[in-house]
């Protein structure tokens, strides 16, 4: 594959982070990840089951095409990559430069245990005398002081949590491998000096440091005596005073800070003069102390010092672009006035603590029991907007994912208890805002018996009901028609809100960038990935709280703004050529295998040095050198094997080690040193066979270890042996891409992809560009889209990469990824054909037409878009109008339009302040089912409260009628809307000079065009995604994205989004002239072969098609991802799986069994 | 003497003005008073405290009833706590949480803060206790 | 909040018979006695009340705490509606501000951070200014204890009482409050002397109260 040159730095590996990572890293850049935590995947490292499948499948996130470049496994257990480097515990520093040539510090902290020494054994956690609340578990159950962030990552060594370790050095002394790195020895590297005129202090401080401590601590009486003391050696540590005669400390701070500017500085300073330190911060000194000082506070500190700067490894790194995937913080509702008793009251958890209740390795092994009491859960409440869409919590905004998070947790829930478990969600609006998620909602209401209970529940308390059965959680709440009710739990889960990631707030002010009024980063408007600052990105949860499709989908085109800044610098441009020479005869060479074996420093000597298992691999004619290497898992190690494939000249290599998913890069790196396909090495895992014998428990069978070690290894010979040496096959790619559609969406992906290089013919069938915005005038939070409108036209046309075609429809298409030929037509009926790798349909949707509610029988009946219009245009004249009403959810979020559009609420909002702006006498009442105002809208809905407009909820079965007047009530009203509110518990009469509609959004993407690209559209229309979670804007087809209406209702920022996700996603392919699949795919042995097509059919990837005048199945190489399903179906054996050839596999298998029989 | 306590928050003080806060002192005189290991608080309590059901005019309005009824929660949460005596720092509350125990025949003892802390200075006259039930009433009297 | 007069804003809803949760009571309205509402707001009392309470979202926190909605004829919830949609009369009508104990657990509790408790107490304002039948008797209660109270500096029981029947000019008042008075008197909790404290001590804020009363 190609090399691109340049680089990006991600900040943040959860899962927005891994995804923008994984998608600069498949179009080519280096790409340095880096995460605060000592664990990769944020968040969802804690959450086991995600709807609407309410399972996992992260993994669907991994390359696809070229994929072997990274390593195929549980992306929740890790991630390898050839283009990405990882670096836990990091934290940012500082930036500096400019868009495409940052320069950027990181600080690794230490995490006290070397990793590469590691080997998890889990000793040193058995001795540690500190019991901790892990947060892994929400802190739900206790961890030792010394333990693994995660239990499930790869790798996964053991880290020590500082703040809670005694430095008992417990676990130094039982470290088989001597990883953990406590000793006094490092500290006496340390050096501190201490400049104050005063003997006093110069040696108490001494004495404390040097002796109590551990440090090594030289003292100055002057200023001009330390500076020639700093110019003599380098010190870690300077505390100095303030006040000394001659030179004073700021002074020497200055020189100092000249003399060697990585010095840290502690100022030492009376009460008098804590101005002066302050000011001294300003230049540099990191804190100050106020004398006099007590040990007790002056110790720790230094030791802050010392563990935060001089045990970080600092590093320095250039890139191209930064990408922010923070994530967001929780609420914590213990704080304040905590009606709901959390942290007081058993059974009273957080969401993400009833996760982990939920999960396999929580407190409770999955058991529904309450990890205070162990009492078992039977009933469980779940309370909405914890810290949300709650102004006395400073939180006039939605966090979006509650709703959705709460229905899965109790479908989840319900699920695990094996039907045995009430549940009740209480909420005040059902945000079921997303694609299907209505359907999701009522099906939980519905086949599985969620209750959803509107109404909110003010406080818990606990109460024993007076027969002792049901729980002892007592919520009151009131109903929509007033009744008070109380209610019994055993366990109330409380829907935490969002906050600001931590360190969101600081890092924004360092790097200039400014916070939106709620506290998280802003982003520019029309964009929710750029920032103020060029070259600077955010993904995900960052600037808001997110679901998992929306964080994936923003990351991704987080990714696309990261890499437009370093392709426009140049960093894009420059291939390295391919190193690895593909050597066409290996066919006809016998295997020739080097085989080395890890002694994991010298530990697995004695078991594999001169034993059976090296006579047994030896009496193997491929085998061709058996070598053994100390360490494999180091570079050093590593080197050595490089060393041996050269001094032996193998055309294959096994390795006998341990993990063998972490080695993907380093197997591309050797791959490059020695010459040897990547395919042709394999590691395998001999540890986890000779392990148990290294353990206390030396009665292990050693002979049965042995054996274990010995099988292992003779199946990866075996599989080396048999694999095919031909190099991978692959496609040729027509560098150039259609896009579908010249809505915002369209225009915004083909300008993305042309701004990387790449031709692009836009296609649209009405005569202008432009879709839904020729006729939107603003948005809620007021930016025009005229302008939008009219930049982005602009752009297209000036853009020497674009072909516009207007007055185009497509009408056919054939092809797959990398080659498609499509047919168009214009409006005279005159053909033209295009050439292309990749499609994108952005082909958009319109507002639903309607005829409910007598639309169109009366022109004081219009819908929001009328509105709009009769607004632009000044047609509907509100000054005389004294009331309104607008119905929202029109024939929507119903069948069969069973979903919410997502836009309405906004509109209905923007439109009625709009109203009210105009004229504050106009009586506005909106119905609304549940009001979608999600995320930072919920201000607005609140503002809408504040100016007046009132707001009737109703229900679909009491859904309000209006009436047409005849002329003699008319009483100079229009309409008359007859609806119920619920708080009144009335019926109430509207008597209306205008009612508007939200009908919502139907697509535009006729099933035929959809099929003619090998896409599917789903039982609304909207595009069919292969997965709605973790590919969001793919189909199952390789080489075909959707984005904007065409995929989902979404505003305009979002259907942005969409279209520079989708547009990320085929630069991905696009960027490569040939692309190569992995080496795990299917071919067709055409001798053995019926024709049958029963592998068509069975192929999820469309990736098998009949070609008639060949009469041959053929596969497309990059389409396959080798899940071997043509394979087990074929009923001749003709359809292989490469990788999994019979005789391999046979091989493979007898020789797994020969060990252990 | 093993003699319980218990206290109420008046929602004045508490939920109205200063919050926990203050609620944290009240409960500072009080065990200093009686004794931490004889103070038992009331499930819920400080800013989630029940009302007494007398404030707002509430006491002077005429309904007697929908007041009595009202104060069932706080006489509960009192008799749940075993005290035998419930102190209250807002006069309020002393009225309704006292006419609350007359009415239901509770035995618990209803004081001011005040009387408590006259009485632990060893100040409270002979004509101030009215409210003191006969294990405290002979406590230390003033010029006695 | 900045306050912007609006006219009453429901002149356009009507409310139909209701159905379930008036309890009997006959709230609905004819179209004429509506119109006489909308033609002469003598002005719009209510919008103070309705400042605080205008950004609602009716999700009932605030029933759900209000240890006395069981007393209520109008749930708080209900009656920040009828605010909102300017039912004066109906919430004049309802005792459900008068039962409000001004306890704070809504307005600790409200999501919205609404002021109700004082908005409860902005409502007991307007009701006794506005001297309604109603609440006849509680306005006339509080008078009766403030009257003495100003004039004494401490209340007088036994006048406060007397004021208070000879208010309400009803002759068998007195007699209910018989029993209670014997007790009290037993108890030495009322006194037939008059209080020997220094009049017009309290005089100073009486007048500012009324000064800020008549600011509003």
């Amino acid at each position: 594959m190609k090399k691109k040159i340049g680089k990006a730095l991600v900040v943040g590996a959860g899962i927005s982070g891994i995804r923008s990572a994984l998608d600069l890293a498949e179009i080519g850049y280096g790409v340095t990840l880096i995460d605060r935590s000592p664990h990769l995947g944020g968040i969802l490292s804690q959450l086991d089951y995600q709807f609407p499948t309410d399972r996992c499948g992260m993994c669907k996130m991994l390359p696809l095409v070229d994929r072997d470049v990274s390593s195929q496994y549980c992306l929740r257990k890790g991630l390898f990559h050839e283009n990405i480097e990882i670096l836990l515990s990091t934290e940012l520093s500082s930036v500096e430069g400019e868009p495409g040539h940052f320069h950027v510090r990181l600080r690794q902290k230490s995490n006290w245990v070397d990793p590469d020494l590691c080997v998890g054994c889990g000793a040193c956690a058995q001795v540690c005398p500190v019991e901790v609340a892990d947060t892994f578990n929400a802190g739900l159950t206790s961890r030792k002081a010394i333990y693994l962030p995660v239990p499930h990552a790869i790798p996964n060594p053991y880290i020590i949590d500082m703040s809670a370790c005694t430095r008992c050095g417990a676990c130094e002394a039982v470290c088989p491998t001597g990883a953990i790195r406590l000793s006094e020895q490092e500290r006496k590297k340390f050096r501190i000096l201490v400049v104050d005129d005063e003997l006093i202090v110069r040696d108490s401080l001494k004495a404390w440091f040097d002796d109590e401590a551990g440090f090594t601590v030289d003292t100055s009486e002057s200023g001009p005596d330390a500076l020639d003391k700093l110019a003599e050696r380098s010190y870690q540590l300077m505390l100095l005073d303030i006040k000394m005669p001659g030179m004073d400390g700021v002074q020497v701070l200055q020189k100092a800070k000249e003399l060697s500017p990585d010095l840290q500085v502690l100022m030492m300073t009376a009460y008098a003069t804590v101005e002066t330190a302050v000011e001294a911060m300003k230049i540099g000194a990191i804190d100050y102390l106020i004398k006099p000082f007590d040990t007790e506070t002056l110790i720790p500190r230094v030791l802050r010092v010392y563990e935060e700067i001089e045990v970080s490894k600092g590093r320095e790194i250039e890139v191209g672009s930064l990408v922010f995937c923070g994530g967001t913080s929780y609420f914590d509702p213990a704080v304040g006035k905590n009606p709901f008793g959390y942290k007081e009251l058993p059974g009273v958890v957080t969401s993400l603590e009833f996760e982990r209740i939920l999960s396999g390795s929580g407190p409770s092994q999955g058991k529904l029991v309450r990890p205070n009491d162990g009492k078992p859960i039977k009933k469980v409440a779940w309370i909405q907007c914890v810290g949300s869409r709650d102004l006395q919590t400073n939180s006039d905004f939605c966090s979006n994912i509650c709703c959705m998070h709460s229905i899965k947790e109790a479908l989840v829930a319900k699920e695990k208890s094996g039907g045995d478990l009430e549940t009740a969600i209480f909420y005040m609006d059902m945000r079921t805002f997303g694609k299907s998620y209505q359907r999701y909602r009522e099906e939980a209401e519905r086949s599985h018996g969620v209750r959803f209970e509107r109404g909110r529940v003010h406080s818990i308390i606990l109460d024993k009901p007076a027969d002792e059965t049901g729980g002892d959680l007592k919520l009151s709440y009131t109903d929509s028609s007033g009744t008070v009710h109380e209610e019994h739990f055993d366990m109330t889960v409380l829907a935490v809100g969002q906050r600001p990631s931590i360190g969101a707030e600081e890092s924004a002010k360092a790097l200039d960038i400014p916070l939106n009024p709620w506290g998280y980063w802003e982003t520019e408007p029309f964009s929710m990935t750029r920032s103020r600052r060029d070259g600077i990105v955010l993904g995900g949860a960052y600037s808001g709280l997110k679901d998992i499709s929306e964080s994936v989908i923003q990351a991704s085109s987080a990714a696309l703004s990261a890499s437009r800044v370093i392709h426009s610098s140049g960093g894009g441009l420059a291939p390295e050529t391919k190193i690895v020479p593909e050597n066409a005869d290996l066919l006809r060479e016998r295997p020739k295998i080097l085989v080395t074996l890890c002694t994991c420093d010298d530990a697995f000597s004695k078991f594999i040095k001169g034993q059976e298992l090296v006579s047994r691999l030896e009496r193997d004619p491929a085998v061709n050198a058996i070598e053994f290497v100390e360490r494999t898992c180091t570079a050093t190690g590593w080197e050595s094997i490089a060393g041996l494939a050269e001094k032996h000249r193998p055309n294959r290599v096994l390795i006998g080690a341990c993990l063998p998913y972490v080695y993907a890069r380093k197997i591309g790196e050797l791959s490059r040193k020695s010459g040897i396909n990547p395919s042709l090495m394999d590691v395998v895992d001999i540890r986890s066979s000779l392990f148990p014998m290294l353990g206390p428990e030396e009665e292990a069978d050693s002979k049965q270890c042995a054996a274990m070690a010995e099988s292992t290894l003779l199946a990866g010979l075996a599989k080396l042996k048999r694999a095919n040496p031909s190099p991978a096959p692959g496609v040729r790619i027509h560098q150039r891409a259609l896009v579908v559609g010249g809505g915002i969406a369209g225009m915004t992906a083909a300008l993305a992809i042309a701004d990387h290089g790449f031709e692009v013919d836009l296609i649209e069938k009405e005569n202008q560009l432009g879709g839904n915005l020729s006729w939107l005038k603003s948005t809620l939070s007021g930016h025009s889209t005229h302008d939008l409108l009219n930049d982005t036209v602009t752009k297209i046309e000036k853009h020497p990469l674009i072909q516009v075609h207007l007055d185009s429809k497509v009408v056919t298409s054939f092809g797959q990824v990398g080659h498609f030929l499509t047919t168009t037509q214009d409006k005279d009926g005159q053909p033209e054909s295009f050439e292309h790798g990749v499609v994108i349909l952005a082909t958009g949707g319109e507002e639903a037409a309607t005829s409910s509610f007598n639309h169109g029988k009366n022109e004081a009946i219009i819908t929001q878009k009328e509105l709009e219009q009769g607004l632009e245009h000044n047609s509907i004249d509100t000054e005389k109008m004294e009331s309104i009403v607008m119905i929202q959810c029109v024939d929507s979020r119903m069948e069969p339009r069973n979903y919410c559009s997502r836009v309405c609420c906004s509109s209905a909002l923007k439109h009625a302040l709009a109203l009210k702006e105009k004229n504050a006498n106009v009586a506005i009442y909106i119905f609304y089912r549940d009001m979608m105002s999600y995320g930072f809208m919920e201000t607005y809905f609140t503002k809408a409260r504040k100016a007046g407009i009132i707001f009737i909820q109703y229900n679909v079965n009491e859904a309000p009628e209006v009436v047409i007047p005849d002329n003699a009530e008319r009483n100079g009203k229009a309409v008359q809307v007859h609806g119920y509110d619920p708080i009144l518990g009335r019926k109430v009469e509207i008597d209306a000079d205008l009612l508007v509609l939200s009908t919502g959004i139907v697509p535009n993407l006729p099933s035929g065009l959809a099929a003619s690209f090998g896409a599917s559209i789903d039982q609304d229309g909207f595009f069919a995604e292969a997965d709605t979670k973790w590919r969001p804007v793919d189909s199952m087809k390789e080489g075909v994205f959707a984005c904007g209406l065409a995929h989902s209702p979404r505003s305009i920022e979002e259907t942005i989004a969409t279209a520079e996700a989708a547009a990320q996603r085929s630069l991905r392919i696009l960027s490569q002239e040939y692309l190569s699949s992995g080496k795990v795919v299917a071919s067709v042995r055409h001798s053995l072969c019926s024709l049958c097509e029963r592998c068509i059919e069975v192929c999820p990837y469309e990736a098998r098609s009949l070609d008639r005048d060949l009469e041959k199945i053929l596969v497309n190489p990059v389409m396959c991802q080798g899940c071997g399903s043509c394979a087990a179906i074929c009923p001749n054996s003709a359809s292989v799986l490469e990788g999994f050839h019979e005789e391999q596999i046979f091989e493979t298998i007898d020789a797994l069994l020969e060990g252990t029989i | 003497m093993k003699i319980k306590f218990t206290v109420q928050d008046p929602c004045q003080i508490v939920r109205k003005s200063f919050g926990d806060p203050i609620a944290d002192d009240l409960r500072f005189v009080v065990k200093t008073l009686v004794g931490e290991e004889n103070f038992i608080d009331m499930t819920p309590n400080k800013s989630n405290n029940y009302c007494c059901g007398g404030g707002g005019g509430f006491l002077q309005s005429g309904y007697v009833d929908a007041r009595r009824q009202y104060g069932e929660y706080k006489l509960k949460q009192i008799l749940a706590t075993k005290a035998d005596y419930c102190i209250t720092a807002c006069h309020n509350c002393h009225a309704q949480i006292h006419d609350l125990a007359e009415h239901s025949g509770a035995n618990y003892h209803t004081v001011h803060l005040w009387t408590l802390i006259c009485l632990s200075l060893g100040i409270l006259g002979e004509n101030e206790r009215e409210y003191l039930g006969p294990d405290l009433a002979d406590v230390a009297v003033y010029g006695a | 909040m900045k306050s912007r007069s609006l006219k009453p804003l429901t002149p356009s809803l009507k409310e139909r018979s209701n159905h379930d949760s008036d309890k009997g009571r006959n709230m609905s309205q004819s179209p004429q006695k509506e119109n006489e509402y909308e033609t002469s707001p003598p002005h719009d009392t209510l919008a103070p009340v309705k400042d605080m309470v205008r950004a609602c979202i009716q999700c009932g926190t605030c029933t759900g705490s209000c240890p006395n909605a069981f007393a209520m004829d109008m749930t708080p919830r209900k009656l920040w509606r009828m605010v909102l949609l300017d039912r004066k009369d109906e919430i004049f009508q309802s005792r459900t501000f008068t039962l409000c104990s001004a306890c704070y657990y809504c307005t600790l509790r409200c999501p919205r951070g609404l002021p109700l408790t004082e908005a409860m107490g902005k409502l007991k304002q307007i009701a006794a200014r506005e001297n309604l039948k109603a609440h006849k008797k509680s306005i006339r209660f509080y008078k009766s204890f403030l009257d003495s109270v100003r004039r004494h500096g401490r209340v007088h029981e036994m006048e406060f009482m007397t004021l208070y029947f000879l208010s309400m000019k009803d002759p068998f008042m007195p007699l209910k409050f018989t029993s209670l008075g014997m007790k009290l008197m037993g108890k030495r909790k009322v006194s037939i002397e008059i209080p020997s404290r220094e009049p017009n001590s309290l005089e100073a804020i009486f007048r500012k109260v009324e000064e800020m009363e008549e600011r509003i």
